[in-house]
């Protein structure tokens, strides 16, 4: 095989060995042609590194809050749209005081008195 | 690869989901819909589309839960489901697109690596600028969309390969035959653009000395 189409058939491996998925045997072989082909070894260190720049710079994964709210009433769930609150959170009646369980597992707030019953995890 | 998506999932009673229990689906929304978003805006490259994509899946997951077989986990029916609308929203847009249906797997092969040249070694500002990012999101939306989906559903939600298939309806072999051939052409075009940078220098075949 000519050197042009062994690098064309080991390309195909540069994916599965960037990800350590490439079976042990395969793995050897590629690993051997690295070592000899300088052209083969830029393509996996910039494949490498391209994929480390598409993770670096994904955004994060979150709906804007419009867009959760008409989401919710399209899917006729609006009374459940409200943001989970959690301990530590401001009261959303007052804004003033900081939620926090009382002896009977409810979100009170310490200011205005505010209480969410229910099982918060 | 198993990341938390799958088990995060599991943490859902299928069996109140099933019985149409609203304030648990009302949780899977709240767990997957930030994912399937930015999935959909991904995909379809518009925020009113993506919007309206993520209101139909979740409609459709919603009045399909009951027949969810639970083969697959939960999360991968909601990508596969999500990954479906994209695919018809971008059908009635460009009908004539045949890359949406092209079975698209070996006969039509990329021409293998033009670029070689060595970038690794640029500084990190410039490898993470912003002029990259706009450079990588043009790359990934002129993906064909079966490309795309793919290396979507593996780089940026971190689905393995086999929940991809399964997402998909592929084998696992298309699978990573699609995935490489994405990766390959985002890193012709960021090795295209980094060498414009170094000034046409190629500096991977520098001699050492």
């Amino acid at each position: 095989m000519d050197q042009k189409a062994h690098c064309k058939n080991l390309l195909l491996a540069i994916s599965d060995y960037v990800d350590g998925a490439l079976a042990d045997d395969l793995c050897r072989e590629l690993e051997r042609h690295l070592a000899e082909c300088q052209n083969c070894r830029v393509v996996v260190d910039t494949l490498r590194k391209t994929i480390d720049i598409v993770h670096e710079m994904q955004e994060p994964a979150v709906v804007p809050g419009d867009v959760r709210r008409r989401l919710f009433r399209r899917l006729d769930l609006s009374e459940f749209a409200a943001p989970e609150l959690r301990p530590g959170d401001r009261c959303p009646k007052c804004q003033a005081g900081i939620l926090d369980y009382d002896g009977m597992l409810n979100l009170a707030c310490d200011q205005c008195g505010f209480t969410l019953s229910g099982c918060f995890t | 690869m198993s990341d938390g998506s799958a088990s995060k999932a599991e943490a859902f009673s299928l069996d109140a989901l099933r019985s149409g229990d609203r304030a648990e689906f009302s949780r899977l929304v709240d767990a997957y819909s930030g994912k399937l978003y930015r999935l959909g805006l991904k995909m379809l490259n518009n925020p009113q589309d993506a919007e309206d994509i993520l209101q139909e899946a979740f409609l459709k997951a919603y009045r399909g839960i009951r027949n969810f077989d639970g083969r697959s986990s939960l999360s991968t029916w909601l990508y596969r489901i999500v990954i479906n609308e994209a695919l018809m929203n971008l059908r009635r847009k460009q009908p004539d697109a045949v890359s949406i249906d092209e079975p698209d797997d070996s006969d039509q092969e990329d021409s293998e690596p033009l670029q070689i040249v060595d970038w690794c070694c640029l500084p990190e500002d410039e490898l993470m600028s912003a002029e990259v990012k706009s450079r990588l999101d043009a790359a990934i939306q002129r993906l064909p969309p079966r490309l795309r989906a793919v290396f979507l559903l593996r780089e940026m939600d971190d689905l393995s390969t086999a929940e991809t298939a399964a997402a998909l309806n592929l084998t696992e072999t298309a699978v990573k035959t699609r995935l490489s051939r994405a990766r390959m052409r985002l890193r012709e075009e960021l090795s295209a653009y980094f060498s414009e940078r170094m000034g046409g220098q190629a500096y991977g075949s520098k001699s050492a000395l």
